[in-house]
């Protein structure tokens, strides 16, 4: 089995590959209360996903 | 989605999902995947499960073709990566199971019947290509042989149109009913192209050394044939 461990915020920041965009939007999360952080990236998720879909072209 | 009778053997009839309804195209950040017996519970038959990172959360896909997928996926998916995962096929299977005695004569022989699915697995880029490949080869603007040397893997599904083309001119009469096949030729290639499935198998054939009296056969009929 071969598994990925969920990464922690000092990961995030420290982490060299991860993009300004990823470490800017965890920096203005961390201020703001963490149920509505993690409800709107929740949304934010399932957004994106809906436009990755839009560009591939799969509704499914 | 599951399939816990997934066997391995006795094929025996296949069959796409349609292009239209498809497999459903899960995507997420890949966890983890492994064997593991179905649902993690060990009466159950072994099988290979995948666990992804959805945007709703986790979700667990099952199904023994899913090693094979992982492992011989053209982009190499590792743990880590945004893929998606598809079912592009299901194939019913016979599976025969033979008991026997201590000298290892059958004394008892039964048929059952399960259905075994066909996956595919690879990094999201993948499938954001095959879109774009899909939206070239519906554009009729398209220069073909520009295309096709940019992508020679587009070849078979070039030539299934341009084979679909001489069997309409050749086989439709009404302009309408002609235009309208193509159609669905192309959109079923372009469907296929867009959802990673296997291109179907087609070569050139070379110049035949005599020439033949023209055959009542048109082209389609002389490979497999394209996804309906």
């Amino acid at each position: 089995m071969r598994s990925a461990a969920t990464p922690t915020t000092d990961h995030v920041f420290r982490d060299e590959s991860a993009s300004d965009w990823l470490k800017s939007a965890l920096r203005s999360a961390l201020v703001r209360d963490p149920v509505d952080a993690l409800n709107d990236a929740l949304l934010l998720a399932s957004v994106l996903e809906e436009h990755l879909r839009q560009i591939l072209d799969l509704k499914s | 989605m599951a399939e816990p009778n997934d066997p391995s053997d006795g094929l025996t009839r296949r069959r796409q999902f349609s292009p239209r309804r498809g497999g459903q195209l899960v995507i997420g950040r890949l966890k983890e995947h492994g064997p593991a017996n179905y649902q993690f519970r060990k009466e159950q038959d072994p099988s290979y499960y995948v666990r992804l990172l959805t945007s709703r959360g986790e979700r667990t896909i099952w199904g023994k073709d899913l090693e094979r997928a992982v492992r011989e996926g053209e982009t190499k998916p590792k743990t880590g990566d945004l893929i998606g995962a598809r079912r592009i096929a299901r194939e019913a299977v016979t599976v025969t199971t033979r008991r026997r005695d201590g000298e290892g004569r059958v004394i008892a022989q039964e048929e059952h019947h399960a259905h075994r699915t066909r996956w595919v697995v690879e990094k999201v880029a993948f499938f954001a290509e095959r879109a774009r490949l899909a939206r070239r080869l519906r554009d009729e603007q398209q220069d073909t042989s520009e295309a096709l040397r940019e992508r020679p893997e587009l070849r078979s599904a070039f030539l299934s149109v341009r084979a679909a083309e001489q069997f309409a001119a050749q086989r439709i009469r009404d302009p309408k009913d002609r235009e309208r096949f193509l159609e669905l030729v192309k959109d079923a290639m372009a469907s296929s192209v867009r959802k990673g499935e296997p291109l179907p198998s087609v070569s050139l054939r070379s110049p035949p050394e005599h020439k033949k009296p023209a055959s009542s056969q048109g082209p389609s009929q002389k490979r497999e044939d394209p996804v309906r």
